[in-house]
């Protein structure tokens, strides 16, 4: 997959060096910095060199500031995994509660609110729901920031408030897709033979409900809400351009625009790293909730 | 952007690993299909205001009240007024009329890359699900692959790479999508793979070809419909997107997403900038996601008793 | 050369007297930031590096300014060389050798003394290793220190703008001798300069002021620059007191500020301008006429209201009123008719099609190409705007690969910047494809003509050459508009754009 990842990145058009260079300097100037950056050498044998230093941790130097690729994708770090989680979060708290409720009382006032809602959140565009966020909170209301990020060791609060807008413009979104997966796996346990004999053997609802149903819907939630934070933690681009939020999705698209390859193949091995972490901590989670699974 | 992308969060796309119900499923003619869809009011409604939509791109230049650039210094970012219903940008063009073009060439991406995504993707489904073993194993490692690739800079990357513009963009969103269509056909195809009718025609000395069109496709059919209607909301989600990072169409052609990032400067000026062009966007992608779940009900029994309440 | 270097007391001293500082004020200076004393900026993009030899970014440049010296610096008001490290200078009657006097009693931000091996190394530097900036030695022959104060640049022709070339910008810094092996330039900084580089992350830059600063220590006891991309969240920081200066204010907003309270509004005519330029490469771009043809049905005016919503200059040629190298020449009226016959005359097949590549790096040529395309379309030409991001924009720059592209020139100060390079026939930056033996020999006797007046005389004659035969389609020289808080004193805003906080007074 680097392989396919190098070669791609390295189809661009575009030269880092002009870039960097700007538009006035003379052909000397080029070829050094050229030279220096590495990127006279063929690409195979540049491809060799970065693979070799990768597996050692070593992800090389930003063509554009110069700082190590692994201090820049730990500066943002932060950032990008407090979005994510507190994204998650909202996610849940709509999700949840809504799906559950709609799958218990199906065709009820709230099953039909939770389709409505649901469906409105998946066909919003996150970026657009940021900028009517903004538009409404921090312009007409003027009670929250529009944008930017502090760390929340320096200001608390100020961490808090600018983390609201952008966690729901994501959590809304993700939420709705969630909410479905709920109602419908949910729905899907309700109506399994095993639920249908506990009832019928006279099993209180309540433990039908948790030891039966729940944990039949729970699996297909957790992939959902893995696939989900690792969609999270791969940076929402869009949203982060809009809100200033300087995580990993602002740094992998600004390495986009610079041509910064070292940057680039940086962000997106971590990408890859996070899917394949999830994907493998859900396929762990599933053993765990249904035993089965692991025999097979 | 949006939850463009992820196919885990289409909720039509089953888990790869689980084959659909192996009873195939009773075909549906297409008559009794759209009769099941009329009676099915929200779809029936989200499909009138989808073809009046249609019908809105096609005769775009004759229903917008102004030509889609003229400009007018004189009427730079006014608000909504009976001459100008959705207010002007900064150059003075009226927004109704952008927003009307707008609609030609989210429609015409959404389309096109939903097309080249199922064609391309239905054939590596068909492939992984018929033949097996090392051709499965290659082409769905490969669909692993893009999917791992966040969809988002998967679709800059593309962009980058070809350069900017409509074609650029289609392609983009298109090879997004692939895996999708793929994952929904394979699994579908594994289901029918080994039904007594396909294995009869199979040892009767079928051909694989005709394997494949009379008996395979036919039931994988309607997941893959279900799946192109819900793949044509978040094509148009994905072109918004594309476009509002200014990877799309070129200017000074209107498009939602274009208008959407001219608007975001203008936020303390001229909330109608913004407001308009997304709301376009979100009815038209509400009423694909409607339409979607519609279909299922009608083509996807599975589904259906899902959406229907688990047959209690 | 550096003396002490080692020198423990100045140093504690230095890190001592920040603290005093702080203490005695008891102004609020409004919310977060440091202390309550430090000068909150919001500026729209994050540097990229701090090297000043290395970096091209405006954004590093505007942190670099106050941090680091040049030998002569361009005055606030009209950008002419005034003395900075150097506090002198003379050359020499053949006009081959520059002697510079250094200023005594500055010292580095680590403690150590400046002299003259401090210049020979950073010029060396960026000489040697060809950095970006070498362009600008392109006449020097030797740089050398024949005693500590002093400095010996010499030329192999007349150079008359040197001082412009080692003053106009902070690229030509001062660094302190093996600075580059020392101190990571990249993130760090010795330097000359009013404040010391403290830190810098994703968020922001601090900047400390630093007490033994040669032209007196700051009155502030820091700055801290805040990245905030978006306008709109730049100003409302400003109006509640979270930020004390901002750089981000777009032209739409001026209207409303200038009414605000809240806010200061300052604005000046930059030296940056915005110009078209056709490939003349290719037909029938290669035609005077079909140039003319398009420059004259290009209004400048509706173009700066809709790009700039009027807080521009419009300005048929580079120079902006103002500079004292201004050229009062308008040749062209926006006439659509005229032009037409331009064409006709020209014998051009019309419709015919122009791509005009532009680049989101620089918003504002995307609306101004939306505008010229609209002013073209009634003549017959049609143009396709071809937005790319700005890598692939350079690339196809670079290759000849465009019809007409838009973009602005900034830190300009003397006519050569202005002309040399992008209209010599054999300019580094001429694109285009422009030559004609004319300007090349003007300007090439403009470059060594050391009398002031005639030298003067020499530009003009060339800038009417091409504005006339439109190697460039200059558009407008934009406003520099900056806000800050009501009370903030000692700041001015300067037409090259560059930032300097040395004598601001906070509230």
């Amino acid at each position: 997959m680097s392989v396919l990842v190098f070669s791609l990145i390295h189809l661009v058009r575009g030269d880092p060096i002009r870039l960097a260079l700007g538009t006035r300097f003379s052909q000397e100037t080029y070829d050094a910095l050229r030279e220096r950056s590495g990127l006279d050498l063929p690409l195979v044998q540049q491809y060799v060199t970065w693979a070799g230093r990768a597996v050692t941790g070593d992800l090389g130097v930003s063509f554009r500031s110069g700082d190590t690729v692994t201090s820049l994708i730990a500066e943002r770090l932060p950032a990008t995994l407090t979005l994510a989680v507190a994204a998650l979060l909202v996610a849940l708290v709509i999700a949840l509660p809504l799906g559950m409720l709609s799958a218990l009382h199906p065709r009820s006032f709230v099953d039909r609110l939770a389709t409505v809602v649901s469906q409105f959140g998946i066909s919003v565009p996150d970026f657009w729901l940021s900028i009517m966020l903004i538009l409404v909170f921090a312009g007409t209301l003027g009670v929250l920031p529009s944008g930017g990020y502090v760390a929340l060791t320096e200001d608390p609060l100020g961490w808090l408030q600018r983390l609201v807008l952008p966690a729901v413009a994501t959590g809304v979104v993700s939420g709705s897709v969630i909410t479905r997966f709920v109602r419908s796996s949910m729905l899907e346990a309700l109506g399994s033979d095993h639920v249908r004999t506990a009832q019928a053997k006279g099993v209180p609802t309540r433990q039908v409900l948790t030891w039966h149903v729940l944990r039949n819907a729970l699996l297909p939630l957790v992939t959902v809400t893995g696939v989900q934070l690792a969609y999270l933690l791969s940076g929402v681009v869009v949203v982060e351009i809009v809100f200033s939020w300087p995580g990993l999705g602002q740094l992998a698209y600004q390495a986009v625009r610079d041509r910064d390859f070292p940057v680039l193949q940086g962000a997106v091995l971590l990408f890859a790293l996070v899917f394949l972490v999830i994907n493998l901590l859900v396929d762990l989670l599933y053993s765990r909730i249904d035993p089965r699974i692991a025999r097979r | 952007m949006t939850q463009l992308p992820t196919p885990g969060a289409t909720p039509a796309a089953p888990p790869p690993s689980e084959p659909l119900p192996t009873a195939a499923p009773p075909r549906p003619r297409w008559r009794e299909t759209l009769g099941l869809l009329a009676r099915n009011p929200t779809a029936a409604v989200s499909a009138v205001v989808l073809v009046l939509i249609v019908l809105m791109a096609v005769f775009d230049e004759t229903l917008a009240p102004d030509g889609p650039n003229d400009q007018d210094p004189s009427r730079q970012l006014q608000p909504p007024s009976w001459s100008h219903p959705f207010g002007t940008d900064e150059f003075g063009r009226d927004i109704l009329s952008r927003v009307v073009l707008g609609a030609a060439t989210s429609l015409r991406v959404g389309f096109l890359s939903v097309a080249f995504a199922l064609v391309v993707g239905t054939l590596i489904g068909l492939l992984a699900g018929y033949y097996g073993r090392w051709v499965d194993d290659t082409l769905m490692r490969l669909m692993d692959v893009l999917f791992a690739f966040p969809a988002v800079l998967l679709a800059i990357a593309i962009v980058a790479i070809r350069g900017a513009g409509p074609a650029n963009a289609i392609l983009a969103i298109g090879i997004v999508y692939v895996p999708i269509f793929a994952r929904v056909t394979r699994a579908s195809v594994l289901g029918v793979r080994e039904e007594v009718y396909v294995r009869a025609s199979r040892s009767v000395g079928a051909s694989d070809w005709r394997l494949i069109t009379r008996h395979v496709l036919p039931n994988a059919a309607p997941p893959i419909i279900v799946q192109t209607s819900i793949s044509l909301a978040f094509a148009v989600l994905a072109e918004a997107a594309l476009s509002f990072l200014g990877l799309g169409p070129r200017r000074p052609n209107p498009s939602w997403g274009l208008m959407l990032a001219d608007g975001r400067g203008f936020i303390d000026q001229a909330w109608w900038y913004t407001v308009f062009p997304g709301l376009a966007i979100v009815v038209t992608v509400l009423c694909f996601n409607l339409l979607g779940d519609g279909l299922r009900d009608v083509l996807d029994p599975r589904q259906r008793t899902l959406m229907a309440g688990g047959g209690r | 050369m550096r003396t002490n270097r080692l020198l423990p007391l100045a140093a504690a001293a230095a890190l001592v007297l920040p603290a005093c500082g702080g203490g005695q004020s008891v102004d609020t200076g409004g919310g977060g930031g440091g202390g309550e004393n430090t000068l909150v900026a919001a500026v729209s993009a994050e540097p990229d590096q701090f090297d000043p030899h290395v970096t091209n970014a405006y954004a590093s440049f505007q942190v670099l300014e106050n941090v680091y010296d040049t030998l002569v610096v361009p005055g606030a008001e009209d950008l002419t060389m005034q003395p900075s490290l150097a506090e002198s200078w003379t050359t020499s009657p053949d006009q081959r050798s520059w002697t510079f006097t250094l200023r005594d009693g500055v010292t580095f931000h680590d403690g150590s003394e400046f002299d003259s091996a401090d210049v020979v190394y950073s010029y060396r530097r960026i000489i040697d290793e060809e950095l970006s900036n070498a362009y600008r030695f392109a006449t020097v022959a030797d740089v050398t220190a024949p005693d500590p104060r002093t400095v010996v640049i010499t030329v192999t022709r007349p150079t008359p703008n040197l001082l412009e070339l080692v003053g106009a910008f902070k690229g030509m810094a001062i660094v302190s001798e093996n600075a580059a092996e020392e101190f990571d330039l990249q993130s760090e900084a010795n330097g000359t300069g009013p404040f010391q580089l403290e830190s810098s992350d994703a968020n922001g830059t601090v900047l400390t002021a630093f007490e033994d600063y040669w032209g007196g220590a700051p009155s502030i006891d820091g700055v801290e620059f805040r990245y905030i991309t978006e306008a709109s969240s730049a100003l409302t920081a400003l109006r509640n007191g979270e930020v004390q200066w901002t750089d981000n204010v777009p032209p739409q907003n001026v209207a409303d500020l200038e009414g605000d309270d809240e806010v200061e509004l300052g604005s000046v005519t930059s030296v940056e301008y915005f110009y078209m330029s056709m490939n003349y490469a290719v037909p029938p771009f290669d035609n005077r006429d079909v140039r003319r043809a398009i420059a004259t049905a290009v209004d400048r005016e509706e173009v700066t209201q809709a790009a700039r919503f009027g807080a521009a200059q419009t300005n048929q040629t580079a120079v902006p009123e103002g500079s004292p190298f201004h050229l009062d020449y308008a040749p062209f009226t926006p006439d659509q008719d005229a032009a037409r016959q331009l064409l006709e005359q020209a014998g051009v097949q019309t419709p015919l099609t122009m791509g005009l590549m532009v680049t989101d790096e620089y918003p504002e040529t995307v609306a101004a190409a939306q505008v010229i395309a609209s002013q073209l379309e009634p003549i017959g030409i049609d143009v396709e705007i071809q937005e790319e991001d700005f890598a692939t924009w350079l690339d196809r720059q670079s290759q000849g690969d465009f019809d007409a592209f838009m973009l602005s020139w900034i830190g300009n100060i003397d006519p050569a910047d202005f002309y040399e390079n992008q209209h010599l026939s054999t300019g580094g930056s001429n694109y285009q494809g422009y030559s004609n033996p004319q300007v090349d020999d003007l300007l090439t006797r403009a470059a060594t003509e050391v009398d002031p007046t005639a030298r003067k005389d020499l530009y003009d004659q060339a800038a009417r050459l091409i504005v006339d035969d439109v190697s460039y389609l200059y558009l407008y020289n934009p406003d520099e508009v900056q806000a800050w808080a009501p009370g903030l004193t000692g700041y001015q805003v300067r037409a090259d754009a560059a930032i300097n906080f040395e004598t601001v007074e906070l509230p």
